[in-house]
């Protein structure tokens, strides 16, 4: 057997064993080491590797990043930093067309800048917003539409485990990640207003359940409303502040994050010790599980470079005469149609080992930019059945049984959409990844 | 007489779980003290870089088992849990299979780990630079020879869990 012929075999035996429920970590490294075995004829050569993959591709000070944000999204969500946003932007929108709506995408887009976990946004916001907007007359697939929707928004505006994960393995600096995703989330933030506005304009009857003006709004003072603000707005200048006006590494900036959101869940009394170590736990698990995907993403990168997979494709590819639209274009379906059941982290490590040195050849391609097509490309299968986690967060999140993963999907439906075109006009425009740099 | 291995197994796991975790905010601290030398004493901590990296290391290998015993590791189960449905047996088998799979792929890992082991400890291989900060990376590879054990340990609990599913006596099945 060729080595192209290897390669291609063990993706395909991947995408399967993963679809089959094996630990997408166990496979990608599995598979990997008995294709490495099976080339070279020699087991203790794909040991090797395996061993190296294990101690050095998370040995490094960058990749403390990930339980350090991991740790801060969960203290943040404990700490009811999002509840208060969402208080705060209600308070500022109540008179809008669909306000609760835009409230929620706002206060998402605010809480997605101190947490990187989308899952974090997900459930904090089912909680917070959904009873609410159910209680001024918004149809429940509208508001659970609107809370899963939004909570993308949490994996792709700085800091994001998501581009954090690309980084590490596109060996892209975290830093200039973070710095290319805030205009194509803010960009989709605002295209989840728009939308929003257009619904409750337009189609009224799936935003709106009952039309009653006579709901008392909890009454608070702009004043007061700022002053719910603060937390937040100190986290975001210290961290991200911290990042783009170089005071500090991604790193430190997480570690200074996580003290900080400390000193604020405990303030506000949210902090019991078996609640701090709960969530010293839950980080734990967190981290080894995305850091043994990350392990096993190196032996199988190892892998297919080694085999000469990505070469042979490229070959192929100028052979076909393939046009860099046709590629870009069925690079996103392909990432899109991994994501009905795969998770995001996942489908971008199995992808990206095997496009970016594709996309490289073309000239002037920037792998940052690359890096911010790929994730929200990816995030989109957080929204799709069968398997759309952000739902599944939801649903769990929910106390009312009535409102279906069905009706989650459907609601989240119009979002998708709206993803989909931001996707698109980042990959015409990269200029948007490219705004501060 | 199972029962006590298992419950042996479940405490250094949960030892293990508990250091993984006390580690990072270890690390929180380093890097705040060294923030804090850096810019108010205007001496930063030697070495931060280095004992993060090894700690980074250190903490998933300590958390790997607890994370496989708690089903915690990223899978896509919705296929899975469907064949499940249908016919546990055939659900107990494929997991079975996976287990497996996972204990030979851990087990590959210790035996390469403990290789590198040796290979660190009588070579005294060091990170740092000499003269400011140095720290042994024994000690890491060490971690990883246990975690990945541990680990593995952990699978075989599981599949022989799973093989009594597939062979019907499902009432025998503790947690």
């Amino acid at each position: 057997m060729t080595g192209i012929e290897i390669g291609i075999i063990s993706v395909i035996a991947i995408v399967l064993f993963v679809y089959a429920g094996m630990h997408v970590a166990v496979v990608l490294s599995a598979v990997s080491f008995v294709s490495l075995w099976v080339f070279k004829g020699k087991f203790s050569l794909a040991v090797t590797l395996l061993t190296q993959a294990a101690t050095e591709s998370i040995s490094s000070y960058v990749f403390g990043v990930v339980p350090l944000f991991v740790l801060m999204g969960l203290l943040v969500s404990l700490a009811d930093i999002g509840k208060d946003t969402f208080r705060a932007a209600h308070h500022f929108l109540h008179k809008v067309l669909g306000g609760l709506g835009i409230a929620t995408v706002i206060a998402n887009t605010a809480f997605a800048a101190i947490t990187g976990i989308s899952i974090a946004s997900a459930a904090v916001f089912t909680r917070v917003a959904v009873p609410e907007m159910l209680r001024f007359g918004y149809t429940p697939r509208f508001a659970v539409g609107v809370v899963a929707g939004s909570s993308v928004l949490g994996m792709l505006i700085p800091p994001s485990l998501l581009l954090i994960v690309y980084a590490l393995v596109a060996e892209q600096s975290v830093g200039s990640m973070f710095v290319a995703g805030i205009i194509p989330g803010l960009m989709l933030a605002l295209a989840f207003c728009g939308l929003i506005v257009a619904m409750a304009r337009f189609s009224p009857r799936q935003v709106f359940a009952t039309r009653d003006h006579d709901i008392e709004l909890e009454a608070i003072t702009n004043t007061r409303a700022v002053t719910l603000l603060l937390p937040l707005l100190f986290l975001i200048i210290a961290v991200l502040g911290g990042i783009y006006g170089g005071f500090f590494t991604p790193t430190e900036a997480g570690a200074v994050g996580v003290v900080l959101s400390f000193l604020i869940a405990l303030v506000r009394g949210r902090l019991t010790s078996a609640g701090l170590w709960r969530v010293l736990l839950q980080a734990g698990q967190i981290t080894a599980s995305i850091s043994m995907l990350i392990i096993a993403a190196t032996v199988y990168s190892r892998m297919i470079s080694i085999v000469g997979l990505p070469t042979g494709f490229s070959r192929w590819i100028v052979s076909a005469e393939l046009s860099y639209t046709t590629l870009i274009m069925i690079f996103v379906l392909l990432v899109i149609a991994m994501g009905t059941l795969i998770d995001a982290i996942s489908i971008i490590l199995i992808v990206i080992p095997i496009f970016l040195p594709i996309f490289m050849t073309f000239d002037n391609l920037d792998p940052v930019w690359f890096g911010i097509v790929t994730v929200i490309a990816a995030e989109i299968g957080l929204l799709t059945p069968p398997m759309g986690l952000s739902a599944y967060v939801v649903k769990a999140s929910l106390d009312d049984p009535s409102i279906t993963l069905g009706d989650i999907f459907i609601g989240t439906l119009p979002f998708v959409i709206v993803m989909l075109l931001v996707t698109i006009l980042v990959i015409i425009f990269p200029q948007t990844t490219q705004f501060f740099l | 007489m199972h029962n006590k291995s298992r419950s042996a197994i479940g405490s250094l796991i949960a030892i293990m779980n508990g250091a993984g975790s006390a580690l990072i905010v270890v690390i929180t601290l380093l890097i705040c003290a060294d923030i804090i030398g850096r810019g108010v004493f205007n001496s930063p901590v030697a070495g931060v870089a280095e004992m993060v990296s090894l700690s980074i290391v250190a903490i998933v290998f300590l958390q790997l088992a607890q994370a496989v015993r708690s089903n915690a590791l990223a899978r896509t189960d919705i296929l899975l849990s469907a064949v499940e449905q249908k016919s546990p047996r055939l659900g107990a088998l494929l997991h079975t299979i996976y287990d497996v799979i996972a204990a030979l792929l851990f087990s590959a890992l210790a035996y390469g780990s403990f290789a590198r082991f040796l290979d660190a400890w009588s070579s005294n291989e060091h990170v740092g630079v000499y003269g400011l900060f140095t720290a042994p990376v024994w000690p890491v590879v060490a971690i990883v020879v246990l975690g990945s054990t541990i680990a593995v340990l952990q699978f075989i609990l599981h599949a022989i869990r799973n093989v009594r599913v597939v062979f019907g006596n499902q009432g025998s099945t503790q947690s």
